[in-house]
This record gives structure tokens, sequence and C-alpha cells, in this order.
């Protein structure tokens, strides 16, 4: 799916209309890349939490909480356990956009593109574990989850740039903290920004530590049943 | 205070359902002891409060002297659990299991190797060991996960109803493992000094 956003997407924008405010050789398929890459991060990261879910009806999720493993490091095996997987795939975005002709700024951009990449993830796997720790099923995950998604994605400037939106749907993207992981990325890997890639890394940092500890604070009241 | 577990006024509520109504227990160390009572009597709510995976609402309990409420990772530490219903990974073999919960205890490489292939030995699974554990019959689960609970040199084993949907030639050789555990060998080593039954 993400593969058609961005080939059908790009390509279908790109011809039927320019964006008045793109820099100049700046393609809306080059602009939209790192916003899918964004997307695919957000989606795979969030669904992630469903492994608890999944653990917790087979059972395995009692053998590991009578464990005296601390509950931080079960939150974080299973951050990185998801990050792993949505970085994945975030990079195979990556590759298959520079297959149709996207360019990396360079190596430096191609890595702090990389740590935000590392960030998006991990934040959002954090919010997907809340939500498996609060939910029991998975079709009430689900409808919770793309509840929350899409919003997320569509107010993050994935798909369109900032700097012409009315004020107040301006500001509601400010809240929204992909926004700035969108930018850190595009500012990587194609040098447009809207904010600046320092500000952008500040708050994703903040809001990565904020998640952690907070997913340690729900992981921490779950009570399993069986 | 020699005693394993010690409970003291425990209740549990869930919203206006009293599950749990004051109990007052103590247990021996050494001691097998059972717990009798029909189908939503509590008896897996008190296990499951023991085992710190339920708060209860009010009261106390000690397991081999570690509070359940102030210091739950020692309690952890000092027990083992098998559970009514399985909790085994199926898409692992059996000695991957052990592995994953030795390594979640902290045991070392060279003691986890050879801790799993003596609670392979005792539970009598040490040609099935490379198998998936989808393609187990109940029974070999059940004897998987008392290997499990007994890997990490638990102090008291919780079973909670460990013979349920088993045969009864496998459930007369389940309790003949839980009798030869609940002797100490010959070099007076004890594989688990207590046991906390459910049926």
């Amino acid at each position: 799916m993400p593969l058609f956003f961005l080939l059908f997407l790009g390509m279908g924008f790109d011809a039927a209309f320019k964006f008045s405010n793109m820099p100049p050789g700046i393609t809306y398929i080059a602009f939209l890349a790192p916003g899918i890459i964004g997307m695919v991060l957000l989606f795979n990261s969030i669904t992630s939490g469903l492994s608890v879910i999944w653990d917790r009806q087979f059972g395995f999720l009692k053998e590991i909480m009578v464990t005296p493993v601390s509950r931080v490091s079960i939150v974080l095996g299973k951050t990185l356990g998801g990050m792993t997987t949505a970085l994945l795939q975030g990079f195979f975005i990556l590759l298959i956009a520079v297959g149709i002709g996207f360019k990396i700024k360079g190596v430096l951009g191609f890595l702090s593109s990389v740590l935000c990449m590392i960030l998006i993830a991990t934040s959002f796997v954090c919010l997907g574990l809340i939500f498996a720790s609060l939910i029991n099923d998975m079709q009430g995950f689900h409808l919770i989850v793309s509840l929350f998604t899409f919003p997320i994605f569509i107010l993050s400037s994935a798909l369109f740039p900032l700097e012409r939106l009315p004020l107040w749907l301006k500001y509601l993207t400010y809240l929204n903290p992909l926004t700035y992981g969108v930018d850190g990325l595009r500012y990587s890997l194609i040098g447009m920004a809207h904010f600046s890639l320092t500000l952008d890394l500040f708050v994703l940092v903040g809001f990565c530590t904020f998640m952690i500890g907070l997913s340690t604070y729900f992981f921490r009241s779950v009570e399993v049943d069986y | 205070m020699e005693y394993a577990i010690q409970i003291e006024k425990l209740s549990k509520k869930f919203d206006d359902f009293t599950a749990v109504s004051s109990i007052d227990l103590n247990i021996e160390k050494g001691e097998i002891f059972g717990l009798l009572g029909p189908n939503g009597a509590g008896k897996t709510t008190i296990i499951k409060m023991l085992a710190t995976l339920l708060q209860p609402t009010s009261g106390f309990a000690a397991v081999w002297h570690h509070n359940i409420l102030k210091d739950p990772a020692a309690v952890r530490r000092s027990i083992g659990i098998v559970f009514q219903d399985p909790s085994l990974d199926t898409e692992l073999t059996g000695r991957e299991n052990l592995d994953f919960h030795a390594r979640m205890y902290g045991l070392n490489k060279e003691e986890r190797e050879r801790r799993i292939n003596e609670v392979l030995d005792l539970v009598e699974l040490k040609d099935r060991a490379d198998v998936f554990v989808k393609f187990y019959s109940g029974g070999m689960q059940r004897r998987l996960e008392i290997a499990r609970g007994l890997m990490h040199y638990p102090q008291v084993l919780f079973l909670d109803e460990p013979t349920l949907g088993l045969d009864a030639q496998t459930r007369r050789r389940v309790w003949e493992y839980i009798k030869r555990l609940n002797k100490a060998d010959s070099l007076g080593h004890w594989v688990c000094r207590s046991f906390f039954f459910c049926f």
C-alpha cells in the first residue's frame, strides 16, 4: 500500500499540478518520499503493539509477566523488536524511492534520516504498546489504532507542504509529533524543511522519551487474565 | 518465620463481585498444599495474587518472606508457576521454550544448558526436546510446563489445575513427578521446597 501511495499518488499529483511554493528542482515525488517513509514507520510501529495482544491471547504474556524481569526491560524489548521491523520497512521504501530516481542529499543526511526513523519508530511502537495494555481484544485494537493513525498521518505534512495551510490547520499539525519526524526526514534526505533539523530532533527525542516512560507506566499496571 | 506462604485477610473484589473474601492461611516450608473448591471459588484468583499478576483489594500476603505488594520482583524470583491453561510458545521447540525462560531469569549460558537437560530428564522429554511444541500432546505440554516452572530453582512451585484435561495415566505420572520433586536428593538438594496446588 505505501508503495502505491508513493508511486501513483506521487506521479499523479506531479502530473496534475505544480505546488507553487516548491523550491526549484524538487518534484512532488521527492517531496512525498520522506512523507511515505514516515507513514510506513507510523503504521508498522503502532500495529506492532498487536504482538502484546497475541501474547495475551495465547497465554504467553503471563509467562513473561511472572518473571522477575523489570517492566522497563519488557517494554524496551518489545520496542526494539517493533522498531526493527518498522525500520526495515522504512529502508525498503527508501530503496524503492531511490530506484525511481529519488536523490539523497549525502551521507550525513542519510545518517540523520536514520536517526529520525529510529525516533519515529520507537515513539509510535510505545503508543501501540499503550493501546495494547489498555485494550484486550484485537478488533478494539484495530479500531483505536486506525482512529489515531489516519489523523496523525494526514496532519503530518507527509502529503503536502505546511506553508500555505490555513492558520488553524497549521497549528494542528504543529501539535503532531510526526510532523517533526517527517520534517526531519525531509530535511535530511532532500534538504527541504519547515522547521530546523535541531528543532525536529529536539521534539522527537523529547516525545520518544516521554512515550517510553508512559508506556512503561501503563505496562506496569497490566493485570494478566487467564 | 518458617512459613513458605503467609496470607492475612487477603481479599479481591472485581467491581461489586467479591472473588476472594478475607482469607487467612499459613503454609509451612516443605509442605505440599492443595487448595480445593468448586468452579469459581476463587482459587485461581488467590494464585494470581500470590504470583503478583493481580493486585489484591485489601489484605497482605508474603511468599518466601517477600511481601507481594512491596517487593514483587523478589516474589517473582522465588516462585515457579504452572498455569491452568497452556502458556508455551508453540512456534518454538521444547528446548527453546526452556531456554527463553532461563534467559528471562538471568541464568548464564553454561547453567542454562545444564539445567535444561536436568529438567528435561526429570519430566522425561529429552528425546522430544527439539520438536516444535505445537506437535506435542497435551500431556507432554503439561510436563514441559512443569519443567519450565522448575528451571530457575524456585522455592515455591504453584500449580493451577496441573492435571486438567489429562488422561488418568498421565495424571498419575504427573503426581509421581511431583512427589519425586518434593524429596531432597542424595546430596540433600531440594528440587523445590514447597508446592501449592489448586483443583
